[in-house]
């Protein structure tokens, strides 16, 4: 559970998923957390500020959750390359 | 000369003056150009005004068509491009300062298609930085004003072209639409916003924020300006991979006022959400009108609505951080706050989400497919509320109060991923004077329905004569 100080408001308000949760079963670690941000290539040094999009990134992985919800047994392939002749 | 005032004059309605010679094309542009200076300390639409190369170009027109050498409707013509078009030795700053230098060598294709037809490049539109975002903030070149209440947001992400469009600074403009970034200021600026279908308009030489979700679309005050915007830029580019080599049609042939026997779907679940009373009493007005006008109204269901939001959003947010990486990791900190925000949580899908979100939208399209084999449109609100207020960050809906972001975007989403023609027409204002907009989608490649229903509904109404108090 993120604590809800870890949360600014202007996140909370401006996070593009929708409803808040009032739960968080899809925490990142923070170790994860900041092994991903370092190989992205941000500044990890900056606490307060990858404290905060820890906040922001745990609200998106919410909604990302939702995505497992879709039944997507007769979806195609969702990558495909068709090479061009030579 | 007709009354209306040269500057709110239509498209359509100035290329006949300006063929039969009643006007010069000088004379239209410098229109435009009066009514840009004395409303843009309001309204910031533009990041860039052409006033010299836009009158070099009109005085170019008029003798082209003195001599005999009309190129047709939109010969001498103004139009606004928002600034993530490239153009040919004009800056295009994607509306951020980083770019703020950056001059393109060419014209992306768009640009190239409208200098063919005659049209002339007004100036370049103000827009959410990075075309990341629907309210039509910025924070280098300033917030954008919506002109019915210039306290209130333009929609975005292509906000200038919003209110350059309904306050008449120019009769043309375009916009780019990834999650609704034409239909919202269209609808919140009471214009016309006209998202075609994915691949009719070419990418080429547009400044991407997700590869497979943008759309080029045309911003106006009228249906006929934008069915002959379309006749001007549609069409396959070999440019542009994604275009499609599919014949375009005369777009003309949507004006007719005749709608019996179309099939519209009133989308249930689009009513089932959180939705201001007054826009949803507006739009089902609207609908009831086109039952008037003789389509038949059925109520259809879309079930995977609910999913809209997480498939959409993973794919666009994946998408943008590729694209805007770079940028993102050299120049984080001069990026509008919000916009780095966003990039930053991009980099936090994994590949397999992205995947998985793509699959997703194979299962969301073929819902909305069957829909389309049974009926020819599906209507419903552009947006659940009028323009919030600049910088409001929760927006009060029925009592409860929610984020801006995804609530701007809860209805536009949907036709972003199946890549259909989605236009939306103005039909009415709420308590508070702002405009709302109905939302018509078609079958892909099938703009022709979406246009001709548009234009039935806006010749049953007097929705698009009304100005804004600028």
């Amino acid at each position: 559970m993120i604590p809800d100080t870890m949360i600014p408001d202007t996140i909370r308000s401006g996070a593009p998923w929708g409803a808040m949760p009032a739960d968080n079963d899809s925490e990142i670690t923070e170790r994860a957390f900041l092994r991903v941000a370092a190989a992205s290539g941000l500044d990890t040094s900056d606490e307060e500020r990858m404290a905060d999009l820890r906040g922001r990134v745990a609200l998106m992985r919410q909604g990302l959750a939702r995505l497992y919800e879709i039944d997507v047994s007769g979806a195609e392939s969702p990558s495909v390359f068709v090479p061009e002749r030579g | 000369m007709p009354e209306t005032e040269l500057h709110y004059m239509s498209a359509w309605e100035l290329s006949g003056l300006i063929r039969d010679r009643q006007i010069s094309p000088v004379e239209v542009v410098d229109a435009c150009l009066e009514r840009i200076e004395a409303t843009e300390p309001t309204l910031n639409s533009f990041i860039t005004v052409l006033p010299e190369q836009a009158r070099a170009g009109a005085q170019r027109a008029e003798q082209e068509i003195s001599r005999g050498n009309y190129r047709g409707p939109l010969h001498g013509i103004p139009v606004g491009l928002k600034d993530l078009f490239e153009t040919a030795g004009v800056r295009t700053t994607s509306g951020t300062r980083i770019y703020d230098n950056y001059v393109p060598a060419g014209d992306c294709t768009v640009a190239a298609k409208f200098s063919q037809a005659g049209a002339i490049l007004i100036g370049k539109l103000n827009m959410h930085p990075l075309a990341f975002g629907p309210t039509g903030e910025n924070g280098d070149y300033g917030h954008m004003h919506n002109p019915w209440n210039p306290e209130r947001i333009t929609g975005g992400s292509s906000g200038g072209s919003g209110s350059a469009a309904a306050a008449g600074q120019c009769p043309i403009t375009m916009g780019s639409d990834t999650g609704g970034s034409v239909r919202i200021p269209a609808a919140l600026c009471g214009i016309v916003g006209l998202k075609p279908t994915y691949g009719r308009v070419s990418r080429a030489g547009l400044t991407p924020l997700s590869w497979c979700l943008d759309h080029p679309g045309p911003m106006v005050r009228t249906v006929e300006d934008a069915a002959l915007a379309m006749n001007a830029i549609a069409g396959r580019d070999p440019r542009d991979s994604a275009t499609a080599d599919v014949a375009v049609p005369d777009y003309i042939e949507a004006l007719t006022e005749d709608i019996r026997g179309l099939r519209i779907g009133v989308v249930r679940e689009y009513f089932d959400t959180e939705i201001d009373a007054g826009v949803a009493d507006l739009t089902q007005r609207a609908i009831s009108v086109l039952g008037e006008l003789g389509a038949e109204i059925v109520e259809v269901s879309l079930p995977l609505y609910q999913y809209a939001q997480p498939i959409s959003n993973a794919i666009l947010s994946a998408e943008a951080t590729a694209a805007h990486r770079d940028v993102l990791l050299s120049d984080g900190d001069k990026l509008y706050p919000q916009v780095r925000d966003r990039l930053e949580e991009g980099l936090f899908i994994t590949a397999a989400e992205y995947l998985r979100a793509q699959q997703g939208r194979q299962v969301f399209c073929a819902q909305v497919g069957e829909l389309l084999k049974d009926v020819d449109l599906l209507a419903g609100p552009v947006e659940p509320v009028t323009a919030p207020v600049i910088l409001e960050r929760r927006i009060e809906v029925g009592g409860e109060s929610l984020p801006a972001v995804p609530l701007l975007t809860k209805y536009t989403r949907v036709y972003n991923i199946t890549g259909s023609p989605a236009i939306s027409v103005p039909c009415g204002f709420a308590d508070d004077g702002l405009p709302v907009g109905l939302h018509l989608a078609g079958r892909n490649f099938d703009e022709l329905t979406v246009l001709r229903a548009a234009y039935a509904y806006q010749q049953a109404n007097d929705w698009q004569t009304r100005r804004p108090p600028l």
